[in-house]
């Protein structure tokens, strides 16, 4: 067998050299958004998110701080409106993370602390229509439904969009499982809407919810988001489709505290 | 056919006299489980810093294993399945490199392939969309994801295509340097010597 082509080089050497590489990258990626950017305190894309291709505000980005200070606005509020905790979710209807957590880690924070009083989830619209496109037609389609029967219609849409989405991906509407974005526009959104016995087709072509959707988008990234899903629990920022005993140690340290 | 299955005889050996030593096969678990750790502490760098000045040592050290235990579901499947096959071929190569490495002397002939399957795979194991490796820590997930088709999980696929040429490379190299060594009896017996959990000889 001929020689393979390499690179020779003494183990102490090798060493030294890939220390003085990873060194040289972490100080690299301080400057470049890596790492939570800690020295500039901006945030960078991390985990399990997809991420805000640019940053809608680009001057003076908030910084990244453990706490942060999101408002439920007027949107739409699924459980008791006096629960403890409040779970604001910043998401995109068409991101593969957001059906994630909706498939399957929703469900079990809903039987856990919203059907018993304990927290509330604030649905945030935080569409990222450069990668996309059918995000912000979505969100509109969900604000048009809540204008036709209120909360509830609300969350029929936003349960509807994820479900048909699921089946687009060739899984259970319920169960999944999430393999990729699934793609859609505004035709099949009325005829969801129609399935639920509501008609959107004249609110959405209007595009009368645009402006509300943007300043959810605005807000998340005042807010610290980065991507989507992005939570704010009590004010505490939890970014990514974290599997539920990530959301259950926070929800609980929020409850005894 | 006869020299294929030759060949295929020669890699099984290699791998058998690398991976039966207790002390190789620790390396390999290590080296895995390092990678995937570092992936993963990547992807969840700004949740754990959060968790840690919100809830103090104790709850970030339960946040830690909760999340680095759901760390599958997290992430599409199609991602998580590239990252674990990056993390087991990483570590049977980092394996392989130190094992010949102590075979041949004071020295690592890391090969430019391999070299370039384990940068690639550090770079993005699963997709660069989902947090995964140094282009996200580094800030350029994003890049990814506007320029590339399937999100960064082509570079995955090409780094463990690389990785696993590199891995057959190097194993027929090991079996060679196992085997045609009539004329280097130092290396000969340093390999069986370590081959039987000794140390070799200076």
């Amino acid at each position: 067998m001929s020689e393979e082509t390499g690179i020779s080089i003494k183990k102490t050497t090798l060493w030294k050299f890939g220390t003085f590489l990873f060194l040289g990258l972490f100080v690299i990626s301080l400057f470049t958004g890596g790492f939570g950017n800690i020295l500039s305190g901006k945030s960078s894309v991390n985990g399990n998110v997809v991420a805000v291709p640019s940053n809608p505000t680009p001057t003076g980005v908030p910084s990244q701080p453990s706490q942060v200070s999101a408002s439920v606005d007027d949107d739409a509020v699924l459980g008791n409106k006096d629960a403890p905790v409040t779970i604001i979710e910043f998401s995109d209807y068409q991101c593969p993370f957001c059906r994630k957590f909706w498939t399957e880690t929703l469900p079990s924070i809903k039987t856990e602390y919203i059907d018993t009083g304990k927290a509330k989830l604030v649905y945030r619209d935080l569409p990222l229509t450069s990668i996309h496109p059918a995000a912000q037609p979505a969100a509109e389609a969900a604000e048009c439904a809540r204008e036709k029967g209120g909360d509830s219609a609300y969350f029929k849409m936003h349960d509807k969009i994820f479900q048909e989405q699921n089946k687009i991906d060739g899984g259970d509407p319920n169960n999944g499982p999430v393999r990729g974005t699934a793609q859609f526009g505004a035709t099949e959104l009325k005829q969801w809407a129609k399935d639920l016995g509501y008609d959107i087709g004249s609110c959405l072509d209007s595009g009368k919810y645009r402006n509300e959707i943007q300043k959810d988008l605005a807000d998340a990234t005042a807010a610290g988001g980065q991507g989507t899903p992005y939570f704010v629990i009590n004010g505490k920022p939890l970014s990514g489709a974290q599997p539920f005993s990530a959301f259950k140690q926070v929800i609980d340290a929020e409850l005894s505290g | 056919m006869r020299k294929k299955l030759r060949n295929l005889s020669e890699l099984f050996k290699a791998w058998k006299g690398v991976f039966f030593s207790w002390k190789y096969f620790l390396i390999f678990i290590i080296s895995a489980f390092s990678f995937y750790f570092l992936n993963f502490f990547i992807s969840s760098f700004q949740n754990l810093l959060w968790h840690f000045k919100n809830y103090g040592l104790k709850s970030f050290i339960a946040f830690l294993f909760n999340i680095f235990i759901g760390f599958d579901k997290t992430i599409l499947f199609s991602s998580f399945l590239s990252f674990l096959a990056l993390s087991i071929l990483s570590g049977i190569f980092v394996t392989l490199i130190i094992y010949k490495s102590n075979i041949l002397e004071n020295s690592a002939k890391l090969g430019l392939s391999g070299a370039s399957g384990l940068l690639l795979g550090i770079l993005a194991p699963g997709c660069a969309a989902c947090g995964l490796g140094l282009a996200t820590a580094l800030g350029f997930g994003t890049i990814f994801v506007n320029f590339l088709p399937f999100k960064g999980l082509e570079i995955s696929i090409l780094a463990i295509v690389i990785l696993l040429f590199s891995i057959i490379k190097i194993s027929y190299n090991i079996s060679s340097a196992n085997e045609c060594d009539f004329n280097n009896t130092t290396q000969k017996s340093n390999a069986q010597r370590i081959l039987k959990g000794g140390k070799k000889a200076k």
